[in-house]
């Protein structure tokens, strides 16, 4: 064997067989050949020696080049599956924002009753109904009743945390504890937490003013998105806040994950009534009851709460639109969850009543007929909370979220000087790293949720502020991920989006098949690879590299052409419907709820004014016409009438519409043959 | 020295014979680190974008291309000036079966008595010393999991791992 710069005595005997490629520091031996740059020795007896250091040099070399390669295409890999996986979260948030916002035009500013279009008398449409707002008076008393903690009951079974109030340091330990176990808050506790908050909350300005001049650092915080886990990896390694450890956390803390409720309780409770001056909590995009609707919040609040959920939820809804919209720290450095734009005035900012917009994603409504939206200040709200930075200049509507703006260098210059500040910190996207900075070092993204897309998609970052206002960036990953050889690890995180990617593709196979089709007049089955890439794009309109992804999504033909129908291969939509009725839901059917099963599921959500999880038939049969009139996708009455009564298990004209979204799932095809005869529904893909 | 237009001329027409599937990844690859949309990278960059668009190359080769990818050394390579490039590159490197080949040998050339397997110390070794030296945690990371109890690497999973992307 040839030696290397380790010098230890194992190495002796198989450094005789090879005396003459010696590689080492130390210039002792007679024989040496020093051989640092690819120039071979020259002299007599070296002719030999030379041609096989050469040998060595150029072998180490291809080896070298390899490398460089593979790092290269590794990083490739690494940008195509972020795409996806970004592309799918951002295209789903704007139909969500589509969906909401159909008849909210501004070019109507006398129209007062959200409600879909043509579908009569807008005081019997029980959907706008749901979206209206109440005054203040009239809503604080309702929400008390509606809320009230008092006639809950603690049982002696209860085994999780006791909270009295008000809490202590102590209470916000026990809390991490029994979280960390895994056991439950009790509702009564978490109820009456929440009131507390919101009290507290209500005090609040729009704009927090924080200031090191005590504690001389203060720590930032990103998204969270119910990871319990990342937060608690924050106060081990950053400890709990205090007067000497102020925090700032900036928005989305619930919704995706699946500890959403733990997460909020413990920044809510322990952070703002014990230490109220040191902990700060920026309101979100996600701090948003129509985004819970969608994003999972109320669902896990629905399947960990089951009874007093509907308290819960109402209460949280409520409390979140008392969040404040941004913190100043210092007077140096702006913290807030989106980002800004050309409108952003931080004076408009202070004096709006926040409290108004229950959800970012509509402009306030009062049931007086004479008050006009105000479009302007619903604006700033809007911007502080969508926007993402651009690396072009100017302003632009973000049209891959639905809302907000896209921000470039130049507005956050224009606005840093104006309201003197030197840096804005913002969230709302994810990174590799969790942390990015752009703008020439003007806007820091701070990200906190780590492995949000997948198991080791990727890390979570927070960042420590000194006195002076400079970052000192922190980043961690909570799960075993991290120890995975960098290619495997991103196998399973481009597995994770590729699977995404295909459930999208089955979702639009009838609109995808037309599209193919129309290149293929003569029905020979085949297309050009550009024609594919193509049809995917209008079809999907993802954005996505469609060559590059070419050989996960089909296959190709011997003579170089796409076998289009291959695309659907790989997974189908399964659904249990209409088995116990004996009757087969059309594909057709399948598909077009598959595909819009997010948008069902808030329409759903917002429907069931008590939470119970819930809804009648009319309703049902409601949703699915609100659907259908803002997407523009086509449900007859009678296939949704067949739905509804077959998802009536027990005939008692109530559908659990969760069962309803679980009936429809993707599996996947190649597994099918394991799945076994007679097993109906399978499992998913 | 510039690219002559001769040369040029016999690049373009190279391109167009070229099955349009390679462009397609060398434009994807440059699209990527051209992030600010204006049709062109740094030349820092160039080195990257074609080893992203497959090419298995040296530092040094790669600074000879630079040379035809930037003639007028403003320091950024246009799109038309990458895809002649790449076009060059291809015309004049080996297929990646054949390259899989050589490294196959490249790693027999330290594997005197033919064992299949090498030292990790030893690779680690000549790779940070000779030729264009690596980091010692680049490579540490190229041999992750790959390594025996024995302080062995087969070196044939290496050249799968490397050669298979």
């Amino acid at each position: 064997m040839g030696c290397g710069p380790s010098s230890s005595a194992d190495d002796d005997s198989e450094q005789q067989q090879q005396p003459l490629q010696k590689q080492q520091k130390d210039d002792g031996k007679k024989h040496g050949k020093q051989k640092r740059s690819k120039s071979p020795q020259t002299g007599g007896k070296d002719v030999t020696d030379a041609s096989v250091e050469a040998l060595s040099i150029k072998s180490a070399l291809l080896i070298q080049k390899w490398y460089r390669r593979y790092k290269a295409r590794l990083e490739a890999r690494r940008r195509t599956t972020w795409m996806i996986y970004q592309s799918i979260e951002y295209s789903s948030e704007a139909s969500q924002l589509h969906l909401l916002q159909t008849e909210s035009s501004p070019q109507q500013p006398q129209q007062q009753h959200l409600s879909p279009a043509g579908s009569g008398d807008p005081a019997n449409n029980r959907f706008a109904e749901r979206l209206r707002q109440k005054s203040l008076e009239e809503e604080d008393q309702e929400l008390l009743e509606l809320t009230s903690y008092e006639g809950i009951q603690v049982e002696k079974s209860y085994r999780g945390p006791h909270l009295s109030f008000p809490l202590s340091a102590s209470h916000v330990q026990v809390l991490i504890d029994s979280f960390r176990q895994g056991t439950q808050l009790h509702s009564r506790y978490l109820l009456q937490l929440l009131h507390e908050a919101r009290l507290l909350l209500k005090t609040k300005p729009n704009v927090y003013q924080a200031s090191t001049s005590i504690s001389r650092q203060v720590t930032v915080v990103g998204d969270l998105h119910g990871k319990l886990d990342d937060l608690l990896v924050i106060f081990y390694k950053n400890g709990l806040p205090d007067v000497t450890n102020p925090y700032v956390f900036n928005g989305d803390f619930v919704d995706r994950g699946a500890n959403s409720v733990e997460t909020a309780a413990l920044l809510f409770a322990c952070c703002l009534l014990v230490w109220p001056s040191a902990v700060f909590i920026n309101r979100g995009n996600h701090e948003d009851h129509l985004m819970n609707c969608r994003y999972g919040f109320i669902k896990e609040v629905q399947a960990k709460y089951k009874t007093p959920a509907n308290k819960i939820v109402r209460l949280f809804g409520d409390t979140f639109s008392w969040l404040p919209l941004a913190t100043n720290i210092d007077d140096k450095i702006l913290v807030t969850h989106g980002g800004i734009s050309d409108k952003v005035d931080m004076e408009r900012v202070q004096k709006l009543d926040r409290h108004q917009y229950l959800s970012a994603l509509k402009p306030p409504v009062s049931d007086n007929e004479n008050a006009k939206v105000d479009y302007k200040e619903w604006r700033q709200v809007l911007d502080l909370l969508w926007s993402d930075p651009k690396p072009q200049a100017g302003c632009a509507p973000n049209t891959f979220r639905g809302g907000g703006c896209y921000f470039g260098p130049n507005i956050t210059e224009a606005f840093l000087r104006k309201h003197k500040f030197s840096l804005l910190v913002r969230s709302h996207e994810c990174k590799p790293d969790g942390w990015e900075f752009c703008h020439g070092g003007a806007v820091l993204t701070l990200f906190s949720a780590s492995n949000y897309y997948e198991d080791g998609s990727n890390k979570g970052a927070y960042a420590k502020f000194d006195a002076e206002g400079k970052p000192h960036i922190v980043q961690y990953m909570a799960s075993k991920a991290r120890k995975l050889p960098v290619g495997r690890r991103l196998s399973t995180v481009e597995e994770g989006a590729l699977k995404d990617l295909r459930a999208k593709v089955i979702a639009s196979k009838t609109e995808l098949t037309a599209a193919f089709q129309r290149f293929d007049p003569d029905k020979t089955g085949s297309i050009r690879l550009a024609d594919w890439c193509e049809a995917m794009e209008q079809t999907l309109r993802l954005g996505l590299p469609w060559r590059t992804l070419r050989p996960h999504l089909a296959q190709l033909a011997k003579d170089g052409r796409l076998l289009y129908m291959t695309s659907f291969d790989c997974v189908s939509i399964q659904t249990k419907l209409g088995a116990s009725a004996g009757k087969e839901v059309a594909g057709s059917l399948t598909e077009a709820v598959y595909k819009n099963k997010e948008e069902l599921e808030t329409i759903f959500r917002i429907m069931d004014k008590d939470n119970s999880g819930q809804i009648s038939l009319d309703e049902f049969q409601e949703s699915c016409r609100v659907l259908t009139q803002a997407t523009g996708r086509q449900m007859t009455e009678a296939e949704v009438g067949d739905m509804a009564r077959s998802m009536d298990l027990n005939s008692d004209g109530y559908i659990d519409f969760n069962e309803f979204l679980e009936a429809f799932r993707i599996i996947d095809t190649r597994k099918r043959q394991e799945d076994a005869a007679g097993a109906q529904g399978g499992s998913s893909g | 020295m510039p690219i002559t237009a001769k040369q040029k001329g016999r690049a373009t027409q190279q391109r167009r014979k070229q099955p349009p599937a390679d462009e397609e990844v060398w434009k994807a690859a440059f699209k990527r680190l051209d992030k600010r949309s204006r049709g062109a990278i740094a030349i820092g960059d160039l080195g990257e974008a074609l080893r992203r668009a497959k090419f298995v190359l040296s530092e040094e080769e790669v600074q000879d291309y630079a040379k035809d990818a930037d003639p007028d050394a403003s320091g950024t390579v246009e799109l038309p000036n990458f895809l002649t490039v790449a076009a060059r590159a291809k015309a004049e490197t080996l297929s990646p079966e054949q390259w899989a080949q050589a490294l196959d040998e490249a790693f027999l050339t330290f594997d005197k008595v033919e064992a299949g397997r090498l030292k990790a110390e030893d690779l680690q070794g000549w790779l940070t010393q000779l030729g264009e030296p690596l980091e010692a945690k680049e490579v540490a990371q190229m041999l992750r999991g790959l390594v025996d109890e024995n302080g062995m690497v087969v070196y044939q999973d290496l050249v799968k791992r490397l050669a298979k992307l």
